[in-house]
């Protein structure tokens, strides 16, 4: 990897519920320095923390919703595409991905390469698919039911009993513990990320998280599995330690091949405290918030991917050690309005570059 | 009679920090309880342990006896000795 590269990265919020993106940089960052990698952060919006970060991108494009269109993103690639010709796109959040599945070969056709699955396999890890899939796969998962209404997921926990967890289609879980609690979260989630939400069996006992980077035809070319030790109020570890459970490495594993996954997954579990059973709760499309984690020590998932796009082989990364864990530790940043302004008002900024764009009095 | 594989797996510094890769739990043991697991992984018995039990530490059998059925209990607890079935039982 000594051409110069351009890499172009979404999800750059790494607030209470941090995105991938900004672990994604961190990890290319780790095997390229800045001569030989131009990183292009694609936002949502001027808020996004990483922008203004030195660890961050050295430009930064607004970039359209995926709910905008598929022609819309693909108008504003090719806007990005005039002043930094995109090697390597990756996309880091749920939403993205099944446009970014059904724009491949218009991509491809610019020469900007990803690594995704198939858009069958990418459907077979829904939520809504997670029992079949489960099944078979030859493992255990919370019964869940899609619900429409509140009526839905009132009856829907009842059916399960309390508490249940109710789930975005995209993000977000909560735990409730009754009509009430259940109720509030429903409107919540469908108002954020639209219906059906997921009316999931609770189970008690730790969770487990396994991230690869699958080769799409049902191997992988590196993997690493933790226990989380944090859990945020939203269910996000905000800290896990790095184990090996052979009888969960091979569950995943065989999620993984079954999928035929091609590109970055993370597969989550939870082992019921009462029976030890390990149990599929998540199957995520894409790098975790926690994939610069596993880069600290040798196993550099985000690299590998480039690596893989670059040469058209995937590398096979030896196995990971335990023992290693990691603490999220949030800082606050100092960003100038001045950055804020030009991202507002030109949709774009370029790291140390000087414009026009001074914001004061007038 | 107990089952050591998963307390064999346990990794243990000098101090009596403990760490089971297989799970990511950490454990502190006291250097007494450190000294048994290491008679265990080394393929001691229930009786060989009670023995260097009274011999180095001046405890009556029976407080021994009470102590390591706790700590045999609180292993098992955490899922690094397993309890096997008696082979047999005498008349």
């Amino acid at each position: 990897m000594s051409t110069r590269l351009t890499v172009a990265v979404t999800g750059l919020h790494a607030g209470e519920n941090p995105q991938p993106g900004v672990g994604v940089i961190r990890s290319l960052r780790r095997r390229l320095d800045r001569d030989d990698l131009t990183v292009v952060g694609l936002v949502y919006d001027v808020l996004e923390s990483a922008s203004y970060t030195d660890e961050g991108p050295d430009v930064v494009f607004e970039f359209p919703y995926p709910s905008a269109g598929n022609d819309a993103m693909l108008a504003r690639l090719d806007y990005i595409m005039e002043r930094y010709p995109i090697d390597i796109l990756i996309p880091t959040l749920d939403a993205e991905i099944m446009p970014l599945i059904q724009l491949n070969g218009a991509l491809e056709e610019r020469g900007i390469r990803m690594l995704l699955p198939d858009a069958d396999a990418f459907k077979a890890r829904s939520k809504q698919k997670l029992e079949t899939l489960a099944e078979d796969c030859g493992c255990r998962t919370p019964k869940s039911i899609s619900v429409y209404d509140p009526q839905g997921a009132a009856e829907a926990a009842a059916e399960l009993g309390y508490p249940v967890i109710i789930k975005g289609q995209y993000y977000e879980a909560y735990k409730a513990v009754n009509q009430a609690d259940l109720l509030a979260h429903f409107h919540a989630i469908v108002n954020k990320w639209g219906a059906p939400a997921l009316v999931q069996e609770y189970i008690d006992g730790d969770e487990f998280n396994v991230i690869a980077v699958g080769d799409g035809e049902g191997g992988i070319g590196g993997y690493c599995t933790v226990r989380k030790t944090i859990v945020s109020e939203k269910g996000k570890g905000y800290g896990a330690i790095v184990i090996r459970d052979e009888t969960l490495n091979a569950i995943a594993l065989r999620i993984i091949k079954h999928l035929k996954w091609r590109g970055p997954i993370e597969v989550e579990f939870v082992q019921d405290r009462t029976s030890g059973e390990y149990c599929l709760i998540e199957v995520n499309p894409r790098f975790p918030a926690w994939v610069d984690f596993p880069s600290t020590f040798g196993h550099n998932l985000p690299a590998l991917l480039v690596e893989t796009l670059q040469t058209g082989t995937m590398p096979s990364l030896p196995d990971y050690p335990t023992g290693k864990f990691f603490l999220r530790h949030c800082v606050d940043i100092t960003c100038d309005i001045t950055d804020m302004g030009k991202l507002s008002a030109l949709g774009e900024w370029i790291r140390n570059e000087s414009t026009n764009e001074e914001v004061s009095h007038v | 009679m107990h089952d050591t594989t998963a307390l064999k797996n346990l990794m243990i510094n000098d101090s009596g920090f403990g760490f089971d890769p297989s799970t990511g739990h950490t454990y502190n043991l006291s250097l007494s309880a450190l000294e048994i697991v290491r008679l265990l992984n080394n393929g001691a018995d229930e009786a060989e342990v009670l023995s260097f039990l009274t011999e180095v530490y001046d405890v009556e059998e029976r407080r021994a006896v009470h102590d390591l059925d706790a700590f045999f209990a609180t292993l098992c607890h955490y899922g690094l000795l397993v309890q096997q079935a008696d082979e047999g039982v005498e008349a």
